[in-house]
Parts: C-alpha cells; structure tokens; sequence
C-alpha cells in the first residue's frame, strides 16, 4: 500500500485514527499502531513480514546484550556480527541479481541469475536497525525492554515504506506514552495534506511530462531523436517531480506521524536552494545524509585517517543504497566528485564566489545527476549525456518542448515557486501580528480543503491516464 | 476590614480594549486549528463512509473498459499477497461517481496551461510523440518507441492494460470484453483471437493485436495519431496478399486498399516531422503487388478533404470517408454503385471517441462531435451475424443502434469487429465479395449493398478459419483486403500470412 492513494487515505487511515483514538490506554495505542503496521507492511508481500519480524527479534536481543557487556568484547562482538547480519539481510536480497549478472559480463560466466522477494522498504529498515544498535552500543540510546515498544519503532507504517530513516534516538522518549494537543494534530493534518498535494498534484503531473519525453522508468525510449532544448527541459522537470515526489512521501509519513503523536526529523529543507553541493545534501534526504555521516565514516579502516577515500565510500554507497545498478553508483560518485571538488578549495574560497554563480554551478549539477539517475540504460545515458550538449547533431529546439511547456506552465511554475521556501515565510510574517496569525490559521483550513478535493479527484481518476506510470 | 478596596481594584476587572482583541485573535486561531482537524477529519470520515456505502462504478463509460472487480478470496492469494492487492487496486479504481468527475478532472488539469479551457481551439499538445528520422526509412519501428493500441472499434483495452502504476493497478480488462457492453450476440474475446493465431508462420510479433502508432498530437478540438510504419512493412504487405492472388489464380479478383489515415491530410506542415509518410508507403506496395489490383483510396479521400470524412475524437474515419473509398472500390472492381442520395442520413450528437481516452485532453471532451451513419433508403438486403469460426448464424441488422456509450459509436458499424458478417443483397451479377478488414472496414459494407450479390466481412484480426478454404467454399468472386495504413504496416498486418497458411478445418 503506498501513502498517496486512494484505499489507504480513506479507508486504511481513518480506520487506524479511529482504533487509536478510541483506546485511551497507552500500551493499547501502542498495540493498535503494531497490529496496524503489520497489516499495512504485509498488504502487498505478506511473506517480507518475517524479514522485518527476524530483523527486529535479532536487533532487540543484540541491543539488550550490548548495554548488559558494556564496555567488554562481547558486546562488540555482538553489535559488530549485528551489524554484519543487517548488512548481509539487505544486501542478498537487493543485489544478488546485479553482483551475479556483473559476475557474468566480467568472467564471461553463466550463472542464473536470481530472482529473490525484496522485502519493501528494507533499505530504510535494516538502516533504522544498524542506527538502533550502534547507538545502543555507544550508549546514546537505552535498549528497549520492551519488544512491542521496538517492534513498533521497526514497523511504524509511515515511514515503513520510503522512510525518512527515523532514528531511534529521535523518538525514543516517546515510545511508551505519546501526547497530543490540537495545535500539534492540526499541523500534522496540514502536513499530511501538503505532502498529499505535493505528490499528487504536482509530481504525479510532471513524471507525465517526464515519461513524455523520456519514456517510463523501465521502458526508456531511444532518446536520440530529442532535440537539445527538449532534453534539458525534460530533465529539468523530473529533477522537480524527483523533489516533489520524494518530499511529498516524507511530509505525508511525518505528519501521519504527528497525528499519532510521533515527532520525526524532518528530511528535506529546500534542497534547491543550496549554494554548494555539499549543502545540497545536507538538505535533501537528510536522514541518509546523517546516517553515513553517523556510522559508515566511523568505519576504522577509513574514518578521519583517510578523508578523501572515506568521501568516496560514503558516495559510492549512497549510489548503491539507491538501487542495484551502476548508473546509481555513478550518480552517487558524481556527486561525490563535487563534493571532493568543493573540499579542495575550500570554504573560505568557496564563500567568495558570487552567488550567482554557485547557484547556476549547484543547480546544473543537479539537474545533469538527476539525468543520470533516471537513465539505467547505458545507451540511452550515453544519448542523453550527447543531447545536452548538443552533440547527437539533433535540432537544437522544436515545436514539442513549447508545446509541452504552453501546456503546462502553471504547473510548472508552481513547481519551481514551491522550491523556494516561501509557505514557512509567510508563516514568519503572520506571527509578526495576530490579525496575520488568525488570517494565517483560516486561509489553512480553505487551502487544505481545496487541496484534499483536487487531489481526491486526480486520485480518484488516475488510472484514466494510459501513459502515467506504465509499467512502472 | 470592611471596605478595604482601593480606588484603582477595577483595574483587575478591566481589560484594555488591545488586550481583549488579542485573546480574541488567538480564540479565532485555535478555532481555526479545531475546524482545521474538524474539518479535514470530517472529509476523510465523509470519503471512508462514501466508499463503504454507496455502490462501486463496475465500467467506466468515458474510459469504455471495466473497472477492477472485487477479488475472489482464497488461502493462497491472500499468502502471496495477490488479494490484498487487488483489494487496494479495487477500492483505487472503483471509487463511486467517479465517472462524473471526469469532467472536472480533464478541465481542472487543462488549467496547468497557458490556453484556457474556453481557448482550447489553438491547443497544441502532443502525447509520447517523437521525431522521425529522414535518414533511414527503412527503419523498423521498434517495440520501445512506440505505443502499441488495438484498432478494434472498441479499442480502449491496450492503454488500458499497460497501466500497471505505481498504486498498484493491475491490468485490465481486454477490449472484446468490454465491447459486450454494447454488443448483444456473444463476444469472442482477444485472448481466443491470439492464441489461434500460434501455430501458423508467421506468428504475429505482438499478442495484443496491436498497431504501432508514434504518439499523438491533439490540435485544438482535434487529435491526430502519428504513424510509424516502414518500407519493410510495406514490402511484407504486398507479399502477403501477393500470394492470395497466387493461391486463388485467376478466377477471383484480389484488391488491396490500404486507408490512410487522418494524419495523411490534416498534419500541418510544421508537425510532419512527427510522423512518417503513409503516401510514400502506401505507394512503396503498389510497385510491389503483384497480380493484385490496387484500390487508390488515397486519391479518392484527397478530393474530399474538406468535407466531414474522419472523425475528430477517434482515431477511425467517418462514414462519409468510407462511403468515398467504397466508390473507388466499386469503379475499381467494375461494379454498380450506389450514390450517396439512395442513403438516408443518421446523426448521433455527443461523440468522444478513443483519442480522448488515451489523451485525456479537455479540449476533446468538451468538443464533442457528431457521429454520422448513412443507411441505405430500402433495406433490400438481408444480415447474418456468425462466429469466428462460421458457425452460430443468427439474422440481425447491419446497424447497431442505439448504443448509449457514446465513446463507444463506432460499434454501430455492424456491432464491432466480433463476428464474421454476411450480407445478402438484390443484386444479382454473379459477383461475391469477401472482406478481409481491420475496423477501418466495419464502415464499409453498407456502400456495397448494392454492388454485389453477397458480401462477407471478416476481421483478419479474429478470423479463425483458412482463408483460402473459405474462400473457396463460399464461391468468392472479389477478395478485397481493407485495412488502415496503421494496420497495413504493422504486424496486424501478419495475420493477411496467417489465415492464409493456417490448417484448414482447424
């Protein structure tokens, strides 16, 4: 079940609000979220529910050892095998096929290549497991007694499926008990509905165009015939939707969270508006950024020691975390190429080029890795890298990208207008007075209205669309 | 003690005006914030109970397909997670009136654009449109640019099928299906027509009975498919109907009519680099017929351009369109022909053919069109429906009408493409004709009424019997193949090879 559509925003989640706000007591609540989770995580792949089950079991006894050996070998030993057995949990699942098939081309081999269940969402869990247990083993976190109160942290629905990577230390004092004042369900409603309209409205609306003109994630078309103005533009767009799409997802899931009384950290901050790469990511997908900040360059073999190869690292995985297939390695190496960049000019260098400058440098760079992202075919790469710079002797622009641009200008101008943070400055500005604050508060709920009814009526008639999504 | 109070005690009991406005402001922000909850919780509690409650749309009239039906429960779909699945695509697709929301949708999406809906005549949009390269015309058009559909009258089911988003939503259900809506005798589906179709050489490249269009463009109030094709294509065309002429001999007449397309002649100039040339194909099969007569229906639909002879909403061609070819056809053959004044004319107002549905442009739907059929003044001819396979004759007429979706028009044309149609006419000069058609040739047996004896039409899509065999049997006189461009030059065109080599009594 995924968060933007229709049978779980009308039927899953009323139905949850409604168990959970009828039982008063805590642990009750708690038991209704778990039995809510699992059902949410086994709806489309029942048989992944083990693999969330055995990852949380062998987390939560490791946890408990770890903090009872503090300070001995056996709780390293424990959290190091711990560690290893996430790792080993995610990676034969998601890249068997692809090291097998890699095996094949560089030896000439011909081995079958397998074909293994992916549980959903367990590059975010398994994440959310290693966060969890290395803390534990730091002592930045107690371990938790309670295997419901852990098994919750594991499957909470929101972030269950595409995250954010919520860490343990983040929500740990509210585990047992939870409160709720209006203000706070008001805002998580209002956060829900944004992060709603966010996808539906505006990406679901520009992969249209993207697929338009580049074809559909799986079956890519022959870019070569598009024209240089048409490629940047088609690119352009899907950086949007890939901004749109994916911080849309983690505003629903922090705000279905809020209204559960859950505070998680947020995962995107305007990421547009950076002046480095480096700032960059640290406003896009935040809680993955952190989390190879946090525990991969703790690494000893590489840590402060060696900065440039754990740079490197920390890239490379950022690409593969992204997907078994080179074209997100590279793409995790080309950003960190820049960063390395970045690094050797320095700051101080850095902050002296005008700004102008940097925000065409960091936002052609985007753009270009987003290219890059999309591409997984090596072919269909190679043209679009030629495209941009013009060297696949197409037209440089032709009647298709103004007419897809006369088509659809106000979306698209909503798009980027919604890159800027303006909502949180008009929000500033009304609590400079009260009359502000109070109009504030009453356009809120006419917004959210509108919002919920347009977004119920693309969701409602989404499927009309042969050219969304397929084969998606 | 007694009247310890001092002269200034009624400040506590007074609030200056400023202060009272400000707890008043914030009272208005925390009602605010409650209607906020109370507001949007009530949308979802209102949506939860709509879905619960009230009954599920089971077809999709604007889509013309069937919606997701609730699913069948059992142990093993509910372990593999296949009936929680459908269960979410269910409730995703089915919601209650949804059909009356399609307006709003269509027009509330218009407004992404700078052309406001009432605008819409300068509209230029295009749909999965690419340009097409001068350098090679040989180019075989390949399966991952292109977008395959199905030119059954009731042809929303590819696009239909292909949605596989990311919500979940699984296949659909096959066009024939859903023409049975509209249709009373009993539908042979798709899935019958593709697998007959895998034993014989050669086998159909795409089982979905598809023809391969380059996108579409929507001018305005009008949308126009682009076509793909190639000088291959072509070359294996005239090869299979080549050897129709050399199975069958002299004795009967083979034509081939290969209809082109709207695209052919209301392209403007500065889109023509969307879509290939069907002139430059269709011509590229004339040089290589042999023994078969060629119908030119190009020439004889490029002197009517002006009239009303395509429509502007589906991707067929209009009656009027239909009745010009027949007219060449029957110069060509050398038969009798009946002038358009022995026809009565009938209109249907309010037509949204299949471009709208794959395109979803507003600008479509809120131009409507007027769907067109001519019948013949008396009816001095009698119509017999069969199966597939010729058999199940049942007497009906050549019209279906009365169909009350109107995407779905195009069906009047003797029902569909579902049956094997015989017509008996008054005529009598000894000439029998067989049709090997796609839908482009539903619209033409009723031109022909009084130019030969009997006329069968058969889909070369669906046929399942040997097409020699039949032809024999039936004393066939003219063997007219009449397809679209679209089809001719596609692997639809494959099944020309198909009927013709399949084992006869099969």
């Amino acid at each position: 079940m995924a968060l933007a559509e229709i049978s779980f925003l009308y039927i899953f989640l009323p139905l949850c609000l409604l168990s959970y706000y009828i039982t008063k007591n805590a642990k009750a609540r708690n038991a209704v979220l778990i039995v809510f989770s699992l059902i949410f995580y086994a709806w489309g792949n029942p048989i992944g529910v083990l693999f969330i089950l055995a990852s949380t079991v062998i987390n939560y006894i490791a946890a408990i050892l770890c903090e009872k050996f503090e300070g001995k070998p056996v709780a390293k030993i424990t959290v190091t095998s711990t560690v290893i057995i996430n790792i080993i949990g995610l990676a034969i699942p998601k890249y068997t096929a692809f090291v097998t098939e890699n095996i094949n081309a560089v030896f000439k081999t011909d081995f079958e290549i397998p074909k293994l269940i992916v549980p959903i969402g367990i590059s975010y869990y398994t994440f959310r497991a290693i966060s969890y247990i290395v803390d534990a083993y730091w002592g930045k976190v107690k371990a938790q007694k309670s295997f419901p109160q852990f098994l919750m942290y594991m499957t909470l629905f929101p972030h269950i499926v595409a995250g954010p990577i919520v860490r343990y230390s983040t929500v740990e004092s509210q585990m047992a008990v939870r409160k709720i004042d209006y203000s706070a369900l008001s805002s998580g409603i209002t956060r829900v509905v944004t992060g709603l309209a966010k996808k539906v409205i505006i990406a679901n609306n520009l992969y249209i165009i993207v697929e338009d003109f580049f074809g559909s994630a799986t079956s890519q078309v022959v870019i070569s015939s598009r024209t240089v103005a048409d490629t940047w533009y088609a690119v352009t767009i899907y950086a949007l939707f890939m901004y749109f799409d994916f911080s849309g997802y983690s505003d629903m899931a922090i705000g279905i969270a809020k209204l559960f009384g859950f505070d998680f950290d947020e995962n995107f901050n305007y990421p547009f508006m950076c002046r480095t790469i480096t700032e960059f990511w640290q406003r896009w997908h935040i809680s993955l950024g952190t989390f190879f900040r946090d525990y991969l360059l703790y690494l000893p073999i590489f840590g402060k020691r060696r900065p440039y190869a754990s740079l490197f690292l920390v890239w490379f995985s950022t690409g593969l975390w992204h997907g078994a297939s080179w074209n997100y390695i590279i793409w995790g190496l080309y950003f960190g190429l820049f960063i390395f960049i970045e690094r050797l000019i320095t700051k101080k260098r850095l902050k002296k080029i005008p700004d102008v400058i940097m925000h065409i440098y960091t936002k052609l760079v985007i753009i270009i890795g987003f290219g890059i992202f999309f591409f997984t075919d090596f072919s269909n790469l190679w043209d679009y890298l030629k495209n941009l710079v013009g060297a696949n002797s197409n037209a440089l622009a032709d009647v298709y990208v103004k007419s897809s641009l006369t088509n659809n200008i106000w979306l698209i101008a909503a798009a980027v207008f919604f890159c800027f943070p303006i909502i949180p400055k008009i929000k500033k500005f009304s609590e400079k007075s009260d009359t502000l604050t109070a109009v504030y508060s009453v356009s809120e709920t006419l917004i959210n209205i509108i919002l919920i009814i347009i977004c119920t009526v693309f969701l409602t008639l989404q499927t009309r669309n042969p050219f969304f999504y397929a084969n998606f | 003690m007694a009247n310890n109070y001092t002269a200034f005690d009624f400040v506590e009991s007074y609030t200056p005006p400023e202060i009272r406005r400000k707890e008043k402001l914030q009272n208005v922000t925390r009602t605010a914030k409650y209607i906020n909850i109370a507001a949007v919780c009530s949308m979802f509690m209102i949506a939860f109970f709509i879905l619960l409650v009230f009954e599920h749309p089971t077809v999709s009239e604007s889509e013309n397909r069937e919606l997701e039906k609730f699913p069948k429960f059992s142990f093993s779909a509910l372990l593999s997670g296949e009936f929680t699945s459908n269960l979410s695509a269910y409730f995703n697709d089915t919601v209650p009136f949804r059909e009356s929301l399609v307006p709003f949708n269509s027009n509330l999406k218009s407004y992404f654009g700078m052309i406001s809906p009432d605008d819409d005549k300068n509209k230029v949009v295009f749909y999965n449109a690419h340009i097409i390269s001068d350098d090679d015309p040989n180019e075989q058009s390949s399966p991952a640019q292109t977008n395959s559909i199905t030119t059954a009258a009731t042809t929303v089911s590819t696009a239909a099928t292909q949605i596989t988003d990311a919500s979940g939503t699984t296949p659909l259900q096959s066009d024939a299906q859903s023409s049975a809506l509209t249709t009373t005798p009993p539908v042979t589906t798709t899935t019958t027509a593709a697998t007959t179709t895998t034993t014989p050489t050669p086998e159909p490249q795409d089982p979905n009975v598809g023809i391969m269009h380059e996108g579409i463009v929507v001018l305005g109030d009008t949308g126009i498919m682009l076509y793909g094709g190639s000088l291959a294509n072509a070359e294996e065309y005239a090869g299979y109907v080549n050897a129709y002429k050399a199975d069958l001999g002299d004795s009967v007449n083979v034509y081939s009519m290969v209809i082109p397309t709207a695209v052919s002649y209301y392209l403007p100039d500065e889109f023509k680099q969307y879509t290939r040339s069907q002139k430059g194909d269709i011509d590229h099969i004339l040089q290589h017929l042999n023994g078969v007569v060629n119908v030119d229906a190009y020439s004889a639909l490029a002197a009517h351009t002006d009239e009303k002879i395509y429509t502007r909403t589906d991707h067929h061609w209009a009656a009027l369109g239909a009745y010009y070819a027949a007219q060449e056809f029957c110069k060509t053959a050398n038969v009798p022909f009946l002038d358009i004044s022995e026809y009565d004319r009938y209109s249907v107002d309010g037509y949204v053919g299949t471009l709208y549905t794959y395109t979803n442009e507003s600008s479509l739907l809120n131009n409507p069109e007027e769907f067109v059929y001519y019948k013949p003044k008396t009816e001095n001819y009698t119509t017999t429906y069969y199966s597939q396979s010729f058999t199940n004759p049942s007497v009906g007429a050549l019209f279906n009408e009365g169909i009350t979706n109107k995407s779905s028009l195009y069906l009047t044309f003797m029902r569909g493409d579902s049956n094997i149609v015989h017509i008996k006419t008054s005529v009598t000069n000894g000439r029998k004709l067989i049709i090997f058609k796609d839908s482009y040739g539903n619209a033409i047996p009723e031109f022909l009424t009084g130019s030969f004896e009997e006329i069968y039409v058969c889909d070369m899509r669906y046929f399942e019997l040997n097409s020699i065999e039949f032809i024999k049997q039936q004393g066939i006189t003219d063997v007219l193949f009449a397809s679209c461009a679209f089809s001719a030059m596609s692997s639809n065109a494959d099944y020309i090879e198909v009927m013709r080599t399949r084992q006869p009594n099969q």
